[in-house]
């Protein structure tokens, strides 16, 4: 991994944007993007699945990169369309090589968050709360990403409305791809890990409501388990 | 020129009617090939033609090739909008567990789609309306808000009847 490149996707996220839309260098670019997404989200995964232990630890860590990946492959013919409809027909290779630029912004503060969540779930968090904290750490991370993907576009007008398409469109492609690969965490109130989850659930939204309302109301939570528990 | 422009517009809608008939699969994949691009043609083959005649009857300054221009480009925007959807599209109508989700985020795709459309069909217009007589340019400030929301019904009419995997309830 090209560790100057990372230390300028950091810094300086508008050059590494602008060398992506001039195609110059990107094949180190994205070689070295899918490496920090790759290592981020494994890290971040093993972290999360550590509040079950065990097989979880190696589930999710193996997951959370599928995750990511998964999403920027549907998100790039997405990304690219977006721009060209708002007035910037940009060619696909300068499309991909931004969107993994940003989805390598995404997996480094993925990365910075981990010791967080770890240190989070050491010190006895509940599931609810774990959860949540993960999420915050996605949306941090979704934060820094978007500031890259705003670099790229530039000025210019349709920038508002690109990045608002493109956020609406990749929460809910991010979102669902998360939502079939779960269990990351593991089930409460569920001994057994698995690799996947097949029953009904909701979903993505759903869920994230119910347990910002038990972090709010943890008797609540633990009633709804009880009930729930086989 | 134009035409060869509407059918590229009418193919890249139906790659996102062939991933939303991936949530029935079988026939429904060629019929949602069919529904996806119907809606586009609607506007451009019915509502377009009537919003022709009406701009011809204010005397307005565009010509049929003007008109018909802004038609394709605007039609291979959402097109292109919607085939860029597609894969992800895919994904949500196989693996959401609910209808409804697939309901709001398929019409929700539709709806920006008319959107992107709305919008390129306006702006390319909007010079050759901005240079019409006064009197022409205040019938044409009432015609064109009434054909862009004549258009959008009509699609979402078309869409409605033609991809019932988005209305049906299970």
């Amino acid at each position: 991994m090209n560790v100057a490149l990372m230390n300028r996707l950091l810094r300086s996220p508008a050059d590494v944007a602008r060398d992506c839309k001039e195609d110059r260098d990107v094949a180190a670019v994205a070689a070295s993007a899918i490496l920090a997404i790759a290592l981020g989200a494994i890290l971040f995964g093993a972290a999360v699945g550590s509040w079950r232990g065990s097989a979880q630890i190696g589930y999710a860590a193996l997951k959370l990169p599928l995750v990511t990946l998964g999403t920027l492959v549907l998100c790039v013919p997405a990304f690219y369309s977006i721009a060209a409809v708002f007035g910037r027909p940009w060619p696909l290779r300068a499309a991909i090589s931004i969107m993994l630029a940003a989805g390598a912004r995404f997996s480094l503060v993925l990365l910075a968050a981990t010791p967080v969540v770890w240190l989070t779930i050491n010190l006895g968090a509940s599931y609810d709360a774990v959860k949540l904290v993960a999420a915050l750490a996605y949306a941090l991370g979704g934060l820094a990403a978007l500031t890259l993907l705003l670099r790229g576009l530039g000025d210019g007008p349709g920038k508002v409305a690109t990045v608002v398409t493109f956020m609406l469109v990749f929460l809910v492609f991010g979102g669902q791809m998360a939502w079939i690969l779960r269990p990351y965490l593991g089930t409460p109130g569920r001994q057994d890990i698995t690799l996947f989850t097949r029953e009904r659930e909701g979903g993505l939204a759903w869920q994230l409501l119910q347990s910002v309302q038990y972090v709010l109301n943890p008797d609540e939570a633990s009633r709804a388990r009880q009930e729930t528990r086989p | 020129m134009e035409g060869q422009r509407l059918l590229l517009a009418i193919a890249l809608a139906a790659v996102f009617g062939v991933a939303l008939g991936l949530r029935k699969g079988g026939v429904s994949i060629a019929l949602a090939a069919l529904g996806a691009p119907a809606g586009v043609a609607a506007v451009a083959l019915v509502a377009v033609p009537a919003f022709a005649i009406v701009l011809s009857l204010a005397n307005a300054p565009v010509d049929f090739m003007d008109l018909t221009r802004a038609t394709t480009r605007a039609a291979v925007r959402a097109g292109l909008f919607l085939a860029g959807l597609a894969p992800g599209a895919a994904l949500l109508v196989v693996t959401v567990e609910d209808s409804i989700t697939v309901t709001i985020a398929g019409f929700g795709a539709l709806l920006i789609a008319g959107v992107i459309a709305s919008r390129s069909f306006s702006r390319d217009l909007h010079p050759y309306l901005a240079a019409a007589p006064r009197g022409t340019r205040a019938v044409l400030t009432l015609a064109m808000p009434a054909f862009l929301v004549f258009a959008a019904v009509l699609a979402a009419r078309v869409w409605w009847l033609a991809l019932p995997m988005l209305v049906e309830v299970s």
